[in-house]
């Protein structure tokens, strides 16, 4: 088996063939995952192991680079006995799935399938909703000024010039801390449960930040792109991760769900039995 | 699934007892007192809905110009100082509700801008009032304002705890001139600050509790859901809404009548009304209707909480007149009105299986006809002031009716059960229901009670299906096309095809045949031939006079003999390559090929449309053949509808599909065969076999012999017939799922939905589906007529459920004393098919399923059938079966089995949470009777089986102490209901939150958790396990 630090099993493999997927697979989120797609695709997947990422434990102060994620997840482990028959990734996952494919191509002498799921690109602007996302989510804990203090300096931080994604993403987690500290201490919770979560926050901020190192355009061509109804808003709205993420792709089929729905949707399923053979 | 999370669980019989209120007086250091259980039901009815105001009164004013803050927080501060009642506040204690009033020094009111912006007034109002109050000892009155181009707006959102709707105007009485004073700049007259201490409730009266226990004895109130709107679920959501009706002068001159005419007074005539009504719909007929009554006595001045909901208890008998009703109504009401003043509240717990949980409330129909305060003419600081209607949005009972004497107008207040559609007609039915019983007092109200005209319009307008038969039988009907086209072709099997001409030759060969075989009219010939040759075999018996009995020679031989046994049949005829065991006693076997030989033509028997034509079996309970003999006229009027409604005609392709042996297989030939068409044999491999099989074979079938039309069989998953774009697909509409419908309708196909009973011709009630949501339902066809009736055979109105009647030629004959073919004066001979169905307003039948499969769970009613569909709907699946295994304490578990080869996906989406199986069982082949359907004993037994072993027993962890623990944070963080089994993340739960939660187990428990245990284990049964790990 491929190196269980790096890798979860989905299924366990029955053969030598395997599929990965790579996600951030933050408990919790509200988002569908491989999980949830492995068990709808049921039998017409059951000849394949199915791996999914498992986040290194690294910090944003050891500032990694974008190849430190891929060299995580293929350094050890027996891949020899194994062909990756497709990689798989879900939203800014996508970035590392393309890379880890063009790798394993490499390694294995046949080019696994690249199947992409809202694929992203990170910018600075992602890092910034991250924060607008946790005031709607905190609601009246904040104060409207607090609220307001909290746009406005995330604003500052992603338009500080020429600012590079690792540092705006250090300055993000502070804000993030500052702002947890606040909503912490409000609602009676102890300091270590707000480490806790920042400290989870981190770890999504070095996945997205590390992420943009990578170019993943040669992936993104020959990939197989499954999109969501939210995707095509943001493409329309001109969001630069969107729009910059779907110009490298390569074959779209652009589908009537949500994006927290794509991976457990059935026309996703059925996208995939009539679209990617393997 | 049986845990009891969601019930409203009764007090602890010692706090059951305690005494009533004892709101301490001092001022200084005021104590916690004990609640009552009246007030305890109000906090107990809050937790089903939490966040929600359910049981929050509201009051506004709007006056002519501007409110002053100063003036207003002056006099505010006044009145709640005078009134101790509005300085109470409650907070809960683990399991209880105490009480304290707190010190006019040290309450305060604020006043909160009111938010306007909404889309509209009422709505902002009702927003603002509906805003939950914490029972955490905060005050429990709210007061809003709001500044207005037509004049400034005052809300008042008080808790019922210390309102209610008399405590409005005596509000109102008390804030005005305390306002005008202070405005004016004048002395607040002393009769308006003059201390009113909380009014204390009496003690229970032992006579008062002797009376309610003797009137409530053996009351049941499984009894009380009305037989329209959607079942109850365990979880209810409280939401509601009005309807209204001004009485027409008619009725309005009836209700003076009945007063007189019955010696009742108006409310009594009014409650009867509305008793029968409610009866008529279902509920009863031994019926609770609440009343609220105020028992302030002789402290009319007292604001808060002093009205008592009396349970009025009502029998009615649709035998009786309204007048031995109205009677009986009266004397229950006035009885009830002088016990008033015990709260039968007190007797909670005490009553066998009432009030246990929110499914055995002791009345779900509140009747609430209350004199109405003269409003008049309001003034505040010179200004005139009107007062606004604060809807709450919620209702509490299923049903409440909302009258005055003073008004011609009756209000409905629903709650979300039923449909605004089902409460207005329920309007005009208490309307007409007044008006019929004027008329005669005396009359059974069984005979008009429940239907409005409107009804009965409706209702006889989707009945008008007379029409003239295209054909009066089959034979008749395939003779005049051999005349028109004896060279177009009839039957298409395999690249062989045979016309009209030659189907003709063939038929008349073997009507020769059984004649040398000595076959008289009305003997039973058995047939068993291939389905390419069943159009001649069976034209032939028709010709020689003779009911012609369909086998399968693929069945098991004992269960053949059986049939040919059982139907005397004088011959058997066989088709090409058919061999028939040979040790199974047959009637002489006369080969199909056999009939070829030329020689004289006997001459045709004369076919009487009446005269049967088929005999089907099926399998009855014991092993025997249970008979179903089908009309000449039911067969040749239900393939006329059809070939008319799906478009067949000279040269259309009608599939051929069902199995053998069972009336379908005859309706595909003559769909087609009777109207000019092709019948095009679908090959063996379409019937069994591997989904992905059946469905490339059909397509190869369909596409070969340009077949159009197919009928699919019962027990056939429709969905095979995906890749057939263009198709027109007639489907049972209770086999058929929404989400295949949806497929098929996407692919192209035309599609109707249509239903029959066993013992019809197949099919009854039919529609074309343009969407999905118009699956399971349908008109009466061509000449058939159709009623809904309650168990003691009354006509049903529209949106009503009930038993499914037919009426017309394409009922099975039957023995006179055949129970399922009762006849009456108004129907005729009909059927009662044991079909659940309701009227829909726009005339359509919408069958609901089987009546004996609809089953009680500990969730709520399930329709096995509808599992079955669900089921059916995925891929993989080849046939489904759902059962429902009694459990203790009478309700049941429902065990699924669904026949797939694969590992296919049989998970339960798409099933409401009330339809999901205890469990979904795998099985490569389902276990058969001889006629080839589930065998439901075998099924039983696998399915205790499957229940003994697997995850159908009931939950343990819903009863263990930490986890409902767990589940009650769950509850209050996510504020939805939870089990042990919501996922804290997939039910609304973040990270933030996700913290909260690790913290407040961390203070239940004692023990410390990281937020990736609340991650790795987001269930309350998953983070109790983890906690004792």
């Amino acid at each position: 088996m491929p190196n269980e630090n790096a890798w979860s099993v989905i299924t366990a493999p029955t053969s030598n063939s395997l599929i990965l997927g790579v996600d951030f697979p933050a408990a919790g989120r509200r988002e569908a995952g491989f999980e949830d797609l492995a068990k709808k695709m049921g039998p017409a997947w059951s000849g394949h192991g199915f791996l999914q990422t498992t986040p290194p434990p690294v910090r944003l102060a050891d500032r990694p680079a974008g190849d430190f994620y891929t060299e995580h997840w293929l350094r050890d482990g027996a891949w020899e006995k194994y062909e990756v028959v497709a990689v798989m990734g879900y939203c800014v996952g996508g970035v590392y799935a393309a890379e880890i494919a063009d790798r394993l191509a490499e390694r294995q002498g046949t080019a696994p399938k690249v199947i992409l799921f809202d694929a992203q690109v990170t910018d600075l602007q992602l890092l910034e909703s991250e924060i607008h996302k946790m005031i709607g989510l905190a609601g009246p804990v904040f104060s409207a000024d607090e609220a307001e203090h909290a746009r406005k300096r995330a604003a500052e931080i992603v338009g500080t010039p020429s600012i590079g994604l690792l540092d705006a993403a250090v300055e993000i987690v502070d804000l993030y801390r500052e702002m947890a500290s606040i909503a912490f201490q409000r609602i009676g919770l102890a300091d270590a449960r707000r480490d806790e979560v920042v400290l989870l926050f981190e770890s999504y901020m070095t996945w997205l930040s590390a992420a943009s190192q990578i170019d993943p355009s040669q992936g993104f061509g020959r990939s197989l792109a499954i999109t969501s109804s939210d995707y095509a808003d943001l493409e329309k709205s001109g969001a630069a991760t969107v729009v910059d993420a779907s110009k490298a792709l390569g074959r779209r089929i652009s589908l009537e769900i949500g994006h927290v729905d794509l991976l457990r949707d059935d026309s996703t399923v059925r996208a995939l039995l009539d679209h990617a053979e393997f | 699934m049986n845990s009891d999370l969601g019930a409203v669980r009764p007090p602890e019989p010692d706090t059951a007892k305690t005494a009533t209120s004892n709101t301490a007086t001092s001022n200084s250091a005021p104590a916690n007192a004990a609640t009552t259980n009246k007030e305890k039901a109000l906090w107990l009815l809050e937790q089903l809905v939490p966040e929600t105001g359910v049981n929050n009164l509201g009051l506004a004013l709007q006056v002519s110009g501007r409110l002053r803050p100063d003036v207003l927080r002056a006099a505010l501060a006044i009145v709640v100082g005078r009134f101790e009642v509005l300085r109470t506040v409650f907070r809960t204690t683990g399991a209880d509700l105490v009480k304290k009033v707190v010190p006019a020094g040290e309450f305060a009111v604020e006043i909160e801008p009111l938010d306007l912006s909404g889309d509209s007034l009422e709505r902002d109002l009702t927003a603002f009032a509906d805003r939950s109050f914490r029972l955490d000892g905060r005050p429990l009155v709210r007061v809003g304002l709001a500044a207005h181009p037509d004049g400034d707006i005052l809300c008042v959102a008080v808790h019922h705890l210390v309102f209610d709707m008399v405590s409005v105007a005596l509000f109102l009485q008390a804030f005005i001139p305390v306002y005008d004073a202070i405005a004016a700049g004048r002395p607040v007259p002393a009769q308006a600050t003059a201390p009113a201490s909380a009014l204390a409730e009496p003690e229970p009266k032992p006579a008062d509790l002797a009376y309610w226990r003797e009137t409530l004895e053996g009351f049941e109130p499984g009894g009380l859901d009305l037989w329209c709107g959607t079942p109850r679920g365990r979880q209810p959501m409280l939401t509601g809404e009005s309807a209204s009706r001004a009485l027409g002068a008619e009725a309005q001159q009836a209700v003076v009548q009945l007063q007189r005419a019955v010696r009742a007074p108006l409310g009594a005539v009014m409650l009867a009304a509305y008793a029968a009504l409610l009866a008529s719909h279902g509920a009863g007929p031994d019926l609770v209707v609440g009343s609220p009554v105020n028992v302030r006595g002789a402290n009319t001045a007292a604001i808060g909480y002093h009205v008592n909901v009396v349970p009025i208890r009502i029998r009615v008998d649709f035998a009786e007149g309204f007048r031995a009703l109205a009677r009986r109504a009266r004397d229950a009401f006035l009885g009830a009105m002088a016990h008033a003043d015990t709260s039968v509240d007190e007797l909670t717990g005490e009553l066998p299986g009432i009030g246990t949980s929110w499914q055995t409330q002791l009345f779900r129909h509140l009747f609430n006809f209350l004199p109405e305060a003269p409003a008049g003419e309001l003034s505040i600081d010179g200004m005139a002031a009107r007062v606004l209607t604060v809807e709450n949005p919620h209702s509490k009972f299923d049903l409440e009716l909302v009258g005055s004497p003073s008004r011609a107008e009756v209000v409905f207040r629903y709650s979300e059960t039923l449909a605004r559609a089902d409460v207005e007609a329920m309007l005009g039915r208490f309307e007409a229901l007044l008006v019929a019983a004027a008329q005669d007092p005396d009359r059974p109200l069984g005979g008009t009670v429940g239907w409005s005209d409107a009804d009965r319009r409706a209702v006889d307008r989707a009945n008008g299906t007379a029409a003239p038969a295209a054909h009066p039988t089959v034979p008749a009907a395939f003779r005049s096309w051999v005349e028109k086209a004896p060279e177009a072709p009839a039957v298409a099997d395999d690249g062989h095809t045979v016309t009209y001409r030659q189907v003709d030759g063939t038929a008349t060969a073997v009507r020769t045949l059984l004649a040398g075989a000595g076959v008289r009219a009305g003997d039973v010939v058995a047939i068993a031939v291939p389905r390419g040759e069943v159009a001649a075999a069976v034209l032939g018996v028709w010709r020689a006079g003779a009911v012609c009995l369909p086998l399968d020679a693929g069945h098991d031989p004992s269960w053949l003999t059986r049939q040919l046994t059982h139907s005397r049949a004088k011959a058997v005829l066989t088709g090409t390559g058919v061999q028939l065991p040979a040790d199974i006693g047959l009637p002489p076997v006369l080969p199909l090929d056999g009939a070829s030989v030329p020689g004289p033509a006997t001459p045709d028997e004369a076919v009487e449309p009446t005269a049967p034509a088929c005999v089907i079996h099926t399998c009855g309970d014991d092993g025997q053949p249970v008979s179903t003999v089908l009309s000449h006229a039911g067969i040749a009027g239900t393939v006329g509808h059809f070939a008319a409604e799906l478009g067949v005609g000279p040269g259309t392709g009608v599939l051929a599909l069902a199995a053998p042996a069972t009336f379908d297989a005859l309706f595909d030939v003559f769909l087609a065969l009777s109207a000019g068409g092709r019948s095009v044999v679908a090959p063996d491999e379409a019937r069994t076999g591997a989904a992905a099989l059946r469905a490339a074979t059909l397509r190869e079938a369909a596409e070969r012999h340009d077949a159009t039309v197919v009928a699919v069989p019962p027990g056939t998953p429709a969905r095979i017939l995906e890749g057939l774009p263009g198709l027109t697909v007639l489907a049972r509409g209770d086999e058929l799922s929404p989400e295949t419908a949806e497929r098929l309708l996407a692919a192209g196909c035309r599609l109707h939905s249509g239903f029959g009973t066993g013992r019809t011709t197949g099919w009854a009630v039919s529609g074309r589906v343009a969407t999905p949501d118009d699956v399971g339902r349908g008109r009466p066809i061509a000449n058939t007529r159709a009623f809904v009736a309650a168990p003691d055979g009354r006509e049903l109105p529209i949106g009503v459920h009930g038993e499914l009647c037919l009426a017309g030629p394409g009922l099975a004959l039957s023995d006179p004393d055949d129970p399922a073919f009762p006849a009456d004066e108004r129907h005729g001979r009909h059927h009662r098919t044991g079909e659940l169905a309701r009227w829909r307003p726009d005339g359509t039948i919408e069958w609901l399923g089987r009546i004996d499969r609809q089953v009680v769970t500990g969730d709520g009613p399930v329709d096995l059938g509808h599992v079955e569909a669900v089921l059916l709907g995925r891929p993989g699946v080849t046939a489904a079966a759902a059962l429902a295994v009694p459990q203790p304490g009478g309700e049941h578990t429902v065990v699924a089995f669904a026949e797939t080869a694969a590992d296919a996906d049989v998970d339960a989406d798409g099933l409401t949470p009330l339809a999901v199986p205890g469990q979904v069982v795998r099985l490569a082949d389902l276990p058969r009777t001889p006629d080839g359907r589930p065998d439901r004993d075998a099924l039983l037994r696998l399915a205790r089986k499957a229940l003994e072993q697997g995850t159908g027993r009931p939950d343990p962890a819903a009863d263990d102490a930490l986890v409902r623990d767990l589940v009650e944070i769950w509850r209050q963080l996510l504020s939805t209901e939870a089990t042990a089994h919501t996922d804290f993340f997939d039910s609304g739960g973040h990270s933030l939150l996700a913290a909260v939660l690790a913290q407040k187990v961390e203070e239940l428990t004692g023990t410390s958790l990281e937020l990736g245990d609340v991650f790795k284990h987001p269930t309350p049964a998953a983070l109790a396990a983890r906690l004792r790990a």
